[in-house]
């Protein structure tokens, strides 16, 4: 057995090798340039970083792994008449670095929203050759809303004035000594800033206020308080100006956050409230210890009719909200007196937390009905793909045109229209954000990535899960990320507005299709196509668990998901992530043989050529193409093997009769070449449709492609007689260009020819 | 962050695809339009965001038409005709062409619109006119791909500027 199929592949090396070498005239041939290795698979060292005592190179967080913390302690006021809010924070800035640090970068975010702010100067613009008359009178007779920082101290322990240096939206604090490793440093900024009406006037949307007509204003409070920058391993300090859409590179700590606002307000904020009983009556303290053992269904808060009656009493009165919070990147509050609330507990194996939603009575009834239930699927679904939701509890604010994310809490737009109507597109809309931007709270809340240089870290991995997510929660829910074949319109666009995935946020065209759709494609392609659901889920978890509360990179990301599987996916990374490339995987050649005793001309040529007689050795196969030149037409049959003598006297000697009946019985020959005009490597999956109707699936793995990158041949013997070859049947790889999928050449019919047929 | 901020940031040419929910804010609409003369027609998509066209249809008929919802108004169909009709202007070789209304469809937050042209004659001169939405967002852009004879070129059509020829 083994001899002659060793014998067998000498031979047609030998044919191969015979061709090869009358083919080429080595005195004619012009001696060509060598080249660098280009080899789709080869190893990433040059993009990726080095890995080091601080990141390893299984993607783990190396011996020397540190990270800095910033805790906070705020006062603030809400002066709601005016639209302003007043803070005085201290903070404490822990430097665990080896190195010293001789000044500290403290990002001021809300000085986007200044008049002289540089984010509306770096967008081309056109004449606009026709305008409304309110639009001329805003856009060249107005003045810009008066935003930003007013910074009235910077001072130190002691109280003395320290000095301070402000570039747009970044300010260094120039420390009188070094900052040694294992030291601190405390100091304290006092502030006050004209809130924006986010809806209206703002650079940056994700914070403001919401206007209703009955006077009430709703309040989304982010960025709202001069924050530390990160210093870390990878950037020293990132202090990359904040110009609006790279969000935000924050590091962790603990917060102590007073809030005074009008008594008649009601609020949801990051961490633990402290004061419940100052600010609940003691009905609704009951309902909240209700809610806390509510497993099954929203428990109200603060209903409705509660929220109504305050709506018009505008108080004069104050209250002070105090929360707490432990090992978080941030902190955002909502406050109005509008708001309604309803929570339930979430099981799950290691914590209890609380889902909850605040919203006004405009929300209702979609939201009361479903936003909860959506912030609970989301924590249960997200733990099961990384780990147990560590925080207390997750908020879902109602905020029109929102969807933001901070800790604990995130904003989301989808409210009924005026007449109390709810279009599925408007439920959707809202669960698909509620989903999302609770969902954040895994990446990049707790898997702490740098957003102002990576959106896809957290947007794409976000997506993905949130994509699983959605599925789950409604077998029917139309959702658009995350499926091959929805990413193929963007990819196969014109390559001039395409950047790679690998691209600073600020420099992306296409900026939904780039950071959030293609990387969520990706992983969704990983876990479906190449990886399988185990693999890929034990390396995402992996990943999940080994970043959770620390600041990974994308080479992180990257090694742990091969690391933890064995599967080397570097060809994988340099295609989807770090080129623009695109999938286009085709039939080329579809070829039929068929088994023969006899040798053709050609065969017999190259026996004698290296001296051997055919009658040498054991009988031989032919295998012949039908448009070989001495093709007999008799031959074109379906193999029996009973009709060639040589092969069954074979089996018949060399085999039991028990051994025979597991012999298969190959029937119909084929030699297929596939294609690849696009740049991507994929595997290449290609269903056989027989004669009978029934089909097969066989996948050849990316490394197909790994010595020649244009095109690839693989031989089927089958019992049935193909009638149709189809690449990718289920559309899983992306591919851009379906038409040459098929063999025979299918003429596809497009949308209109059935349309048109009408 | 989801959806909010696109719309400070006007993108130059949007190659795709309005798919998503989440990203509305940016005012846009995507006009594919390719030329089979195998076939005999010219080949129209458009994709628009749904609920910008159903405020523009309120505007224009001042009533709420609850597009593609189980609440959709009998008429929206008619509606949306005239609508296309009123919006998007094609002239070949100087004369005017009938735009046949085939199909709508539904894909996330976007309606696709399928028209066609019956052609079979050489194309000279292509020219366009395109006003969708201009009439609700001063700053509505309106992109169209145009694929005929082998020749893509694409537009940016916008409130001030709703008219494209192209010479072959």
């Amino acid at each position: 057995m083994k001899k002659s199929i060793v014998l067998s592949a000498f031979l047609t090396l030998a044919v191969t090798f015979g061709a090869m070498a009358q083919d080429v005239k080595p005195e004619e041939k012009k001696r060509e340039p060598g080249h660098y290795n280009e080899n789709k698979f080869r190893q990433m060292y040059d993009e990726m970083a080095t890995p080091n005592m601080f990141r390893t190179a299984s993607g783990a967080p190396g011996p020397a792994y540190y990270q800095q913390k910033a805790d906070y302690v705020m006062n603030l006021e809400l002066d709601d008449k005016n639209k302003k809010l007043y803070g005085s924070e201290t903070i404490t800035y822990h430097n665990n670095a080896k190195e010293s640090l001789e000044y500290l970068w403290v990002q001021l975010d809300q000085n986007i929203e200044r008049p002289d702010s540089k984010t509306p100067l770096i967008e081309s613009q056109n004449m606009d050759k026709a305008i409304s008359t309110s639009g001329f009178t805003k856009k060249y007779m107005g003045s810009p809303f008066q935003g930003g920082f007013n910074i009235e101290y910077v001072k130190d322990a002691k109280g003395n004035p320290m000095k301070y240096t402000i570039n747009q939206t970044m300010m260094r604090i120039d420390l009188p000594k070094p900052l040694k490793n294992g030291e601190k440093v405390s100091f304290s900024i006092k502030w006050w800033y004209n809130i924006v009406n986010y809806m209206e006037q703002a650079n940056n949307g994700r914070s403001g206020y919401e206007q209703f007509p009955d006077g009430n204003r709703l309040y989304v409070m982010a960025q709202f308080f001069p924050r530390m920058a990160v210093y870390n391993d990878v950037e020293g300090w990132q202090n990359m100006q904040f110009w609006g859409r790279g969000e935000f590179a924050l590091a962790f700590g603990d917060y102590e956050v007073n809030i005074t606002v009008p008594a008649d307000h009601v609020m949801e904020g990051t961490g633990v409230l402290q004061n419940r009983s100052e600010v609940f009556t003691a009905e609704q303290v009951k309902r909240w210890e209700l809610a806390e053992k509510t497993f099954d269904k929203p428990v109200v808060i603060v209903t409705q009719e509660e929220a109504i009656a305050k709506e018009s009493s505008f108080s004069d009165k104050k209250k002070t909200w105090k929360f707490k919070a432990q090992n978080v990147r941030d902190f955002g509050f909502s406050t109005s007196r509008k708001f309604i609330i309803d929570a339930m507990a979430v099981d799950l194996p290691t914590n209890k937390p609380l889902a909850i939603s605040i919203y006004p009575k405009e929300a209702n009834p979609l939201w009361g009905d479903l936003s909860t239930k959506a912030v609970a699927h989301t924590l249960k679904t997200y733990s099961h793909f990384t780990f147990d939701y560590p925080y207390p509890k997750a908020v879902s604010v109602s905020a029109e045109d929102q969807g933001m994310e901070y800790p604990m809490i995130c904003w989301n737009y989808g409210r009924p229209d005026e007449k109390g109507f709810v279009s599925d597109r408007i439920k959707y809309g809202m669960l698909g954000v509620i989903i999302h931007e609770v969902g954040h709270n895994f990446f990049p809340m707790i898997v702490n990535s740098d957003e102002r240089q990576w959106s896809w870290m957290d947007e794409g991995l976000n997506t993905f899960l949130e994509y699983l997510t959605e599925t789950s929660f409604d077998p029917n829910f139309p959702a658009s990320r995350g499926p091959a074949k929805n990413i193929v319109p963007y990819m196969k666009g014109n390559q001039k507005y395409l950047e790679p995935i690998m691209s600073n946020s600020e420099n992306i065209y296409n900026f939904g299709a780039n950071a959030y759709g293609k990387p969520a494609t990706g992983l969704n392609i990983l876990r479906e196509t190449i990886m399988g659901h185990e693999l890929f889920d034990h390396a995402f978890k992996t990943y999940a668990n080994r970043w959770k509360f620390k600041h990974p990179t994308p080479e992180d990301f990257f090694r742990t998901m091969e690391d933890a599987s064995a599967v080397d996916l570097d060809w994988f990374w340099r295609g989807w992530f770090y080129s623009t490339d695109y999938t286009d995987i085709g039939v080329k050649t579809v070829k039929q043989y068929y088994v023969s005793t006899e040798a053709s001309k050609e065969t017999q040529a190259m026996f004698n050529r290296r001296g051997r007689k055919i009658s040498d050795g054991e009988p031989m196969l032919y295998l012949v193409a039908e448009d070989a030149p001495d093709f007999k037409p008799e031959l074109k049959k379906a193999m029996d093997i009973n009709s060639v003598q040589a092969l069954s006297d074979y089996v018949n000697k060399n085999y039991t009769a028990e051994e025979k009946n597991a012999l298969k019985s190959p029937k119909y020959f084929y030699e297929v070449e596939f294609e690849k005009p696009g740049g991507l490597i994929m595997p290449i999956i290609v269903e056989l449709q027989f004669e009978d109707g029934t089909s097969e699936i066989q996948k050849f793995p990316a490394q197909i492609w790994r010595k020649n990158n244009d095109t690839a041949k693989r031989v089927f013997a089958t019992e049935k007689k193909v009638v149709k070859i189809q690449i990718d049947p289920k559309l899983e790889t992306a591919d851009v260009d379906v038409e040459n999928n098929y063999w025979p050449k299918a003429e596809t019919v497009s949308k209109f020819d059935t349309l048109d047929k009408k | 962050m989801k959806k909010n901020f696109l719309r400070y940031f006007t993108p130059i040419v949007l190659v795709v695809l309005l798919s998503s929910f989440a990203w509305h804010k940016f005012y846009v609409s995507v006009t594919q339009i390719d030329y089979v003369p195998n076939k005999k027609r010219i080949e129209i998509t458009h994709r628009i965001f749904i609920d910008d066209l159903e405020k523009a249809l309120e505007k224009k008929y001042k009533k709420k038409v609850y597009l593609t919802s189980t609440k959709e108004l009998p008429e929206a169909e008619t509606l949306i005709k005239t609508y296309l009709k009123e919006n998007i202007k094609i002239s070949i070789n100087k004369k005017p062409q009938e735009i046949v209304y085939l199909a709508r469809e539904v894909e996330g937050d976007v309606l696709i619109f399928y028209t066609k042209i019956a052609i079979s004659k050489k194309i000279n001169t292509f020219e366009i006119f395109n006003s969708l939405l201009t009439d609700i967002y001063k700053e509505q852009q309106n992109i169209v791909h145009v694929n005929i004879n082998s020749n893509k070129n694409s537009f940016l059509f916008t409130n001030s500027d709703t008219q494209q020829k192209i010479d072959y």
